[in-house]
């Protein structure tokens, strides 16, 4: 099914190849103009509502070669990309309660927090003696682990995909990131549930820390005490780089929905300055030790 | 930062959407609606219409059909799934209820809903009629993924007098509708996303003001059958204010003919008639469309039917009480070209004092 499915995409790319020749030359002529795109942009949001996301990419792929920043054709694009999985909006409604309830929620996510600080401290107090120091230093290492631990806990609340589908949900994420207009914040609440769901998709999968295993038996309530060898910290620095872009992509739409004094942009400015702490802190660390403490946060708590 | 996420999210205006799907939005619903169902089964078949009980004619000159005695009535009709009106309000209320936007959500058909009220008074060459109330709801939502949705919401006021004239010794009748329209309204379009967090950024009410002359003149012959023509020119429209551009203000001509059989047992009449738009952007620029009404006893029923729309209403009077059942089905084609069906259904009851 995964492999049809990517065979499809890629005759998909042939087709919008073709198209796309075509519509350079439409553009040439002038036909690709604001009514022509609104036309095509309406076929395919049609195309989408029939569930056939094939079709939709097929008529806009090629024009947004060609006119990469109109709003209407980029987003819709995207949106057709995420078509192929099986992610709707609807899927996003227990995100949409909790955020409506988000008064009461944060002080609960923080009490949660202090918990699962508390809780990770007396499992590692108890299996190893330079663990508690570990932890410290994790939770000096920036307010960068607060963020994370805040998309961590809505992350419980965003979809499923498979891995096939992640493929799509990484186009439509590209799409985005390589246009260029004026977002409105539901424009920008899109990419940011996009961006969600690829964001809980490699942090289940272990796409940021590959060297830790996926079945994690934090039953036993212990920490491995792992020596990292070259490989694996080289492996562990390439995954933190992608969680810095992928978290940066991620606070440039929350930038977006945000006052201009809000605290988002100075995290913005924040995590480009300070990262290389948290990597220098993996270093020195224990890069296993780190990637649990956000499974674990990435699972809703589940290893507690 | 998602604290952030939630709490900014809802303070801080949106761009506007291009407008796309609102080109969904059926070009009836943004032209002038009818005063009652009789009219609407017939829609432009009416021009020659003749034999209308308890109904303003949309023709002035139909006038000199009605019965020398005045009535005066009220009227109210509505679409069969009001029901959904609450639905969409739930996008559009400031706390939504969001098990109600879920079911907006699955809606994949338009929400098209009407409710239209009036007060009516007539005499054989003379008529007043005022709308207090006449609401128009369209919504159409496309793309599952991110939905993004148009959305027509309306609420009319209107007042019009008509006035026949017979040339005397003539078969030449003619007359005027003066009518004065104000409407409040709502056409955007907007994301899903948009709309959750900020509606009203997106919302905003436009005011419509505009007076209409719809003059008209027919020639009668004076045999059994009645045949007539008759030429009327409606929506030649006179925007009052500042008005956005978003409504049809070109005139639609009219050139009908009419027959009225003599039967045995009721009244039928037939009617013909030829529809130029003279709004060149609209799709359907000419159309024929053939109606007629058939009238016995307590009992009538108009139908019409062009190569857009079918229509069948049946009427019932009984003492001072009047009731119909309209219902209507439209053709229409989407933007990849498939055949789309909009069908609808319409009660009315009126109420002659």
């Amino acid at each position: 099914m995964t492999q049809c499915l990517i065979g499809i995409t890629k005759k998909l790319h042939v087709l919008a190849l073709i198209v796309s020749i075509w519509s350079q030359n439409s553009l040439a002529q002038g036909i690709v103009d604001d009514a022509f795109i609104n036309k095509k942009v309406h076929e395919a949001l049609t195309l989408m509502s029939q569930k056939r996301p094939a079709v939709a990419i097929s008529i806009l792929e090629p024009l947004n070669a060609v006119v990469p920043n109109n709003k209407d054709l980029a987003m819709t694009l995207a949106s057709a990309y995420v078509g192929f999985t099986k992610v709707t909006m609807k899927d996003f409604i227990p995100l949409f309660r909790k955020i409506k309830e988000n008064k009461t929620f944060s002080k609960e996510l923080k009490q949660r927090q202090n918990n699962l600080f508390n809780k990770i401290a007396e499992i590692a107090e108890k299996n190893d003696a330079n663990a508690k120091d570990f932890l410290k230093q994790w939770q000096k290492a920036t307010e960068i682990t607060d963020q994370l631990m805040y998309v961590f806990e809505y992350l419980s609340l965003v979809p499923d995909i498979t891995a096939a589908d992640a493929e799509f949900v990484s186009t439509a994420s590209n799409i985005l990131k390589m246009s260029n207009f004026e977002y409105s914040k539901g424009d920008a609440t899109f990419a940011i549930l996009i961006n969600l769901v690829l964001l809980k998709h490699r942090v289940s999968t272990n796409v940021y820390f590959r060297n830790v295993k996926t079945d994690l038996d934090l039953s036993r309530d212990a920490i491995a005490d792992t020596v990292m060898n070259t490989d694996i910290l080289a492996e562990s620095l390439e995954g933190t780089t992608l969680l810095k872009d992928d978290l940066l992509v991620l606070m440039k739409y929350f930038a977006v929905i945000s006052s201009k004094d809000s605290q988002i942009h100075k995290s913005i400015a924040y995590i480009e300055e300070h990262w290389s702490t948290l990597e220098e802190f993996l270093i020195r660390a224990d890069a296993e030790r780190l990637n649990l403490l956000l499974y674990c946060a990435a699972l809703d708590y589940a290893c507690m | 930062m998602f604290k952030q996420f939630c709490l900014v999210i809802l303070l801080v205006g949106l761009p506007l959407r291009a407008a796309i799907l609102l080109n969904e939005i059926p070009n009836y619903l943004l032209q002038q609606s009818y005063s009652d169902l009789t009219q609407r089964s017939l829609k432009k078949s009416c021009t020659s219409n003749l034999t209308s009980p308890i109904s303003i004619p949309c023709n002035s000159i139909s006038l000199i059909a009605i019965p020398k005695e005045k009535f005066f009535y009220a009227n109210i009709y509505a679409s069969d799934n009001i029901d959904d009106i609450e639905t969409l309000n739930s996008l559009i209320k400031e706390d939504k209820d969001i098990e109600l936007v879920e079911e907006l959500l699955d809606k994949q058909e338009p929400i098209n809903t009407q409710v239209s009220t009036s007060l009516n008074y007539t005499t054989s060459n003379f008529s007043l009629s005022a709308v207090p109330f006449r609401a128009t709801i369209f919504s159409v939502i496309r793309d599952p993924v991110n939905p993004r949705a148009a959305l027509y919401a309306a609420y009319d006021r209107e007042v019009k007098l008509q006035y026949a004239y017979e040339i005397p010794e003539s078969n030449w009748v003619v007359g005027t509708n003066v009518k004065f329209l104000h409407r409040t309204y709502i056409l955007e379009e907007f994301t899903f996303l948009d709309a959750i967090f900020d509606i009203d950024a997106i919302l905003n009410k436009k005011q419509y003001s505009a007076l209409y002359f719809e003059p008209s003149v027919g020639y009668f012959f004076d045999t059994p059958w009645l045949p007539r023509f008759v030429l009327f020119a409606e929506n030649i429209t006179m925007s009052l204010g500042n008005n956005n551009r978003d409504f049809n203000e070109k005139p639609n001509i009219n050139l009908a003919f009419g027959i009225s059989p003599p039967l045995p047992l009721g009244f039928l009449e037939l009617n013909l008639n030829y529809n130029n738009n003279l709004n060149r952007s609209y799709a359907k620029i000419h159309t024929f469309r053939f109606g007629g009404m058939y009238s016995l006893g307590l009992m009538n029923v108009a139908f019409g039917i062009d190569a857009y729309d079918k229509s069948l209403g049946v009427f019932s009077t009984l003492w001072s009480t009047r009731i119909g059942i309209l219902y209507e089905s439209r053709s229409l084609q989407n933007v990849i070209g498939e055949d789309v069906d909009d069908r609808s259904v319409l009660a009315e009851f009126s109420y002659i004092f």
